[in-house]
């Protein structure tokens, strides 16, 4: 089996760059994990702070509002990434059935521009635009008869405020990743489909979709990932007292806990629970992916 | 095939018109930031400003301009670009090649992938990353906004899913011509996914561009940040609890919003305008029944 | 959706960099517990004379000059604010040539960063083991660096260097209070970086031209404001009675004055009758508060949507004519009531302030903090621990003292700060008070020869918008000029010893660190719901048995701990 190795030995040359700068640069930090089990000073340094063990996870889940915190995060968090694919997807596929090349550029370059605003910018417009006495949201919602909620101050009304406006944001972005997907179909299964009689919409249903597929898969299986990453910087610019306890995330949460003292220990112990849910749901994905669609998403 | 139903036709003009309602809606907020950022702070902050400036003027613009930090910081931007961005496209094209070929023909190639991903989901945090880079006698260097990065493992990834999708008999009869990897690789796998390369060149670049928060924590010297960094601290960030007098005569001076917004396009623009230059790969369809013959 | 790991590094990194970077800012409001009582008043307006040192100790030449010149390595926070002359920079410049050839000391800045990201820099720079000779760390960062036995003891160096200018500033002013915040077990570990206590103080700005509008007299008692705040409703629609921001405190359109008029002092740390330091905002006197302002909510007197009104939205309010009336601080002339003006004035726009008014007939004392926004500490070991000293030194002659050259130390014509380089930066906690009086003192009098640089520009503010209607001049005119914010409303409180000031300031009690982010939480949402009239006034009760329970009672504990040790 010699001429096996000789066989891979170019593979492994490949990675080993790649794998050299991970090593060094994600692996060496990693080690510092252990701050997530400690008191951590900074004077003291990552090795000789005090050991506290589970304090800092045990302090995180004692919180009186944690099942809020933890609640309200991922419910924004998977509306988000749902709501997200649905429209990214959804718009490279409605971009893709259309002819001109000029009008879809343009198309593609306006919608990925929102990406590129802060939300310190956004949130402003945003609280001017919903508000229920001079916003013009509102103004339009009452010419069609309906009184407008208060968007940005109800707590029913804000954790959906905070998808929609982060899918409008994200989903031109969002959507690069599918329309190269969508160039990549072989054209030849298109030709066949056609040759078989197949009108545009079973041809997106047999061709198109299962072309992207497995893009899609990864997206989502990788989405997964984020399941306990509501968006800080949004939430954190529209939160406001009065919808607290549908708005509050883990991470604003954590912010807070920062403005009264550094908190690293905890801070740490936070990322470092996210990173547990996180990879434990990608690896179910990967499995469910593995198993039942004989799919490897890596 | 050139006759559409009338079904399809309709389709087709309420897709037109949705798409263009909804990129307008995207410009919008882009109209209104760009007209604040010619308008008079005094405008500004009494958010009187729509879509067009009031009292048209380029003071933020001249201020944001003047200073020659921002020629600077500009500068090293653009040093990254061009230095990070090949650093990553390459880095991530040699990963992901073999980590897209099948287990069979490359047996560790579940541990080396599972070995990338696992950085995607565990990190130290702010103060490990810090003292490694500062370990290797990088913090103040233009490499340490280079090489910590290095290896996007999620452009990886969908890199690989690509490599996935060109059909194995090219790369047989490459190899059986007598081509070695590393040709394949370069020659064959790159022309074939110019969708998929344009894309994380994409994000490569932008990444780069909008990256802030390294810039500032590593750099030690204001002349060596990038542009975001640079632009983050024009923004006076102030808590309005406690002021003196002095901190409250410049939030009338320098206006946070005018500033803000010409800040936006000063740095956004020329990431906006790289996009459509890429557009022509996602343009393009894999020509495969030449190969195929 | 990039790279999700640099979205995840960024999460992580950006919510640690936000919770980090408003430490110090936080930190620099006078910290989150503060208790008081009022007997610590500060000195009235203190005289220039120093006192004569008390020690026996040989006392050296303040400005003794190091021969060979030595090097103090630093760090330094920088923003926007920071100008420089052509060819200038922060290592080059009159305050460095002034280190070099006065005191033979060379600063070398070894790093810089934005203000923002300041504790996150530090933070790292500590835990890599690398501290610099001499920095300015926050109260927590003293408190651990204090544990960790990691900064030299200055008293030697100061009570044998400490010029009688610095010894009046750290040991009289503000009843000696800096001197002692940076004194552990006898021994000064600290120079303090000290704000001014009367300038935390609730101030209510008044638009005089629609109160002449109402036909009303000026306020003198809680009462008349609420008056006010009807005929402003009334008469303006669309206009709200009084401006309130959604955080209920923190400088523009707050609820703390509107406290102090019922005797509630929220947010710090006050003696009650038996002597103990409890926190003013669950005291009984808040319950009237509340109830008062959820009256006033439903009256319609305050903004239906003021939950999420952040400072600048409240600017945008004030600039379009819907506020009139609202309770903010001394400084507000400069912003945002500069801005209205520059919009409003031709159309008769006009302020005034005022100070707390009372509800009953006991007058109101306006709460406030110590101002403690940290300390300059020198590293274990330096050889020359001294040096801080005579920066301190050095630095208070230039720029405060009789001697003062400042429009070299200062600030020019131009308005480019120097007074932001200097490395050792310390300032007479009340000199905005004296500029206060100086210029009103000169503008009556005509006689501006006394003023020094800094005050003459006020003087040139007040003149030309007094006696020309320039309005680019309001902003400070309505500070430092008669019928400004010094003279009507924080002198007043100052030589009437009124003000009610927050005793606590040390670094957040071991309770506080775990519990107080969520206690705020509790407090800011159960008073908002009261305001909005979501709950009844009486979810107070509850709310003050839940703060005690939550670990508001451990933290009172800990705190009167602390007290008793300091």
């Amino acid at each position: 089996m010699k001429s096996s190795w000789r066989r891979e030995l170019p593979f492994h040359i490949m990675v080993w760059p790649g794998l050299l700068a991970v090593l060094i640069f994600s692996y060496v930090p990693m080690a510092g994990i252990v701050i997530a089990f400690e008191k951590f000073i900074p004077s003291k340094g990552i090795f000789q702070s005090p050991w506290i063990g589970f304090d800092n996870f045990r302090f995180l889940f004692e919180q009186p509002d944690f099942a809020q915190i933890i609640r309200n995060t991922v419910v924004i968090a998977v509306a988000k990434i749902v709501a997200g694919l649905v429209a990214s997807i959804g718009f490279a596929l409605l971009l893709n059935e259309l002819g001109k090349a000029f009008f879809k550029r343009t198309i593609q370059t306006l919608v990925y521009l929102p990406h590129f605003l802060s939300w310190i910018i956004l949130g402003g417009i945003l609280i001017d635009i919903l508000s229920p006495s001079e916003g013009i949201v509102s103004w339009a919602l009452g010419l069609i008869g309906i009184d407008a909620p208060f968007f940005l101050g109800s707590s029913s009304w804000f954790p959906f405020t905070l998808v929609v406006s982060d899918v409008w944001k994200e989903f031109g972005f969002g959507a690069i990743v599918y329309l190269a997907a969508l160039t990549s179909i072989d054209p030849t299964h298109y030709e066949a489909a056609v040759i078989d009689g197949a009108d545009r919409w079973r041809q997106t249903w047999h061709v198109t979709l299962p072309g992207i597929a497995p893009i899609v898969v990864l997206m989502v299986t990788l989405s997964l990932g984020n399941v306990l990453n509501a968006g800080f910087d949004q939430v954190f610019i529209l939160l406001s007292p009065t919808v607290m306890d549908t708005g509050d995330i883990i991470d604003t949460w954590v912010y807070r806990m920062g403005l009264v003292n550094a908190q690293y220990g905890l801070a740490t112990a936070v990322g470092l629970f996210k990173s547990v849910i996180s990879s434990i749901l990608i690896v179910a994905s990967f499995v469910l992916a593995s198993k039942f669609a004989n799919y490897r998403v890596f | 095939m050139k006759r559409l139903s009338l079904g399809r036709k309709l389709f087709l003009t309420a897709d037109y018109l949705f798409l263009t309602g909804l990129a307008i809606l995207c410009l919008l907020p882009l109209v209104n930031v760009l007209a604040i950022s010619f308008s008079s702070s005094t405008a500004a902050t009494a958010n009187l400003v729509k879509f067009w400036p009031i009292d048209f003027n380029l003071k933020s613009y001249t201020y944001a301009l003047s200073k020659p930090e921002f020629a600077d910081a500009y500068w090293v931007s653009f040093k990254r670009i061009l230095i990070g961005t090949p650093v990553n496209i390459v880095l991530t094209l040699l990963v992901a090649y073999p980590l897209s070929k099948d287990d069979r023909l490359f047996r560790w190639r579940k541990y080396y992938s599972w070995a990338f991903i696992f950085t995607m989901l565990f990190s130290g945090g702010l103060i490990p990353w810090y003292m490694t880079i500062k370990t290797l006698g990088l913090i103040d260097t233009f490499w340490a906004l280079v090489l910590p990065g290095a290896v996007p493992v999620f452009s990886v990834i969908l890199l690989l899913n690509f490599f996935r999708g060109i059909p194995k008999e090219i790369e047989e009869a490459a190899l059986i011509d007598g081509c070695s990897h590393w040709r394949i690789l370069w020659r064959i796998f790159l022309p074939l996914s110019a969708p998929a390369v344009a894309t994380i060149t994409l994000f490569a670049l932008v990444g780069h561009w909008n990256s802030w928060f390294d810039g500032l924590i590593l750099m030690n010297k204001t002349e060596h940040y990038p542009l975001q960094s640079y632009l983050q601290t024009l923004v006076i960030s102030f808590d309005l609890k406690i002021m003196n007098v002095k901190e409250a005569e410049l939030l009338s001076q320098i206006n946070n919003r005018t500033l803000k917004a010409s800040q936006i396009f000063l740095a956004a623009l020329p990431i906006m305008l790289t996009y459509p230059f890429l557009q022509k790969y996602f343009m393009k369809g894999i020509v495969m029944g030449s190969v195929k013959g | 959706m990039t790279n999700v790991s640099a979205k995840k590094k960024m999460t992580t990194l950006a919510s640690l960099a936000f919770s980090i970077s408003l430490v110090f800012v936080s930190a620099c409001s006078g910290n989150n517990g503060n208790g008081g009582a009022s007997e610590a008043g500060p000195s009235a307006v203190p005289s220039a004379s120093p006192s004569a040192s008390s020690e026996a100790v040989q006392a050296a030449d303040p400005f003794e000059k190091y021969d060979p010149p030595i090097e103090v390595k630093t760090v330094r926070s920088t923003s926007a604010r920071f100008k420089f002359l052509d060819g200038e920079s922060l290592d080059n410049n009159a305050w460095s040539r002034a280190y070099e050839n006065e005191l033979g000391i060379k600063v070398k800045n070894v790093w810089t960063i934005d203000e923002a990201q300041y504790q996150n820099k530090m933070n790292v720079t500590i835990a890599s083991g690398d501290l610099p000779d001499l920095m300015f760390v926050s109260p927590t960062q003293f408190q651990q660096l204090l544990e960790s036995d990691q900064i030299e003891d200055l008293s030697a160096a100061y009570d044998k260097y400490a010029s009688p200018f610095l010894k009046r500033i750290m040991e009289q002013d503000a009843n000696g209070l800096m001197k002692k915040a940076a004194t552990v077990d006898g021994k000064l570990m600290g120079i303090t970086g000290f704000g001014s206590i009367e300038q935390g103080t609730a101030v209510i700005w008044l638009r005089t031209d629609w109160l002449k509008q109402a036909n009303l007299p000026e306020p003198t008692t809680f009462g008349d404001v609420l008056k006010i705040a009807e005929a402003f409703a009334q008469n303006h629609p669309g206009a709200y009675g009084i401006g309130l921001n959604k955080d209920l405190f923190g400088g523009l359109a707050t609820i703390e004055g509107i406290a102090n008029a019922y005797h509630a002092y929220p947010k710090i740390w006050v003696k009650d009758d038996s002597g103990k330091l409890v926190y003013g905002s669950v005291q009984p006197e808040m319950k009237q508060t509340l109830a008062t302002l959820q009256d006033m909510y439903k009256r319609g007197l305050i903004d239906k949507e003021f939950g999420v009104k952040d400072g600048n939205k409240i600017a945008e309010d004030i600039m379009n004519n819907k506020i009139g009336l609202l309770y903010g601080q001394f400084w507000h002339p400069l912003w945002p009531l500069q801005e209205a003006m520059n919009m409003n004035a031709a159309s008769g726009m006009q302020w005034k302030p005022y100070p707390v008014l009372s509800a009953d007939d006991r007058p109101a004392s306006p709460s406030t903090t110590i101002p403690v926004s940290g300390y300059y500490v020198v590293r274990k070991g330096f050889e020359h621990p001294e040096a801080v000293v005579k920066l301190a030194n050095l630095q208070l002659k230039n720029a405060w003292s009789e001697e003062a050259q400042a429009e070299i130390y200062n600030t020019d014509k131009d308005q480019t700060p120097f007074y932001l380089y200097p490395t050792v930066s310390m300032e007479p906690p009340s000199k905005n008070l004296e500029a206060g009086i100086a210029v009103t003192e000169a503008y009556r009098s005509k006689d501006f020869s006394k003023l020094n640089e800094e005050q003459k520009g006020y003087y040139d503010n007040v003149a030309a918008y007094l006696d020309n209607q320039d309005i680019k001049s309001f902003g400070n005119a309505l500070i430092f000029g008669p019928g400004g914010s010094e003279m009507e409303v924080l002198k007043k409180y100052v030589e009437g010893n009124l003000m009610k000031i927050g005793e606590f300031y040390g670094a957040p009690v071991p309770t506080q660190q775990m519990k107080q982010a969520t206690l705020d939480k509790l407090e800011l949402e159960t008073f908002t719901k009261i305001i909005v009239g979501e709950s009844s006034v009486d979810e107070f009760d509850s709310f003050v048995e839940k703060w005690n329970k939550l670990g508001g009672e451990q933290i009172t504990n800990e705190i009167n701990e602390w007290k008793a040790a300091h």
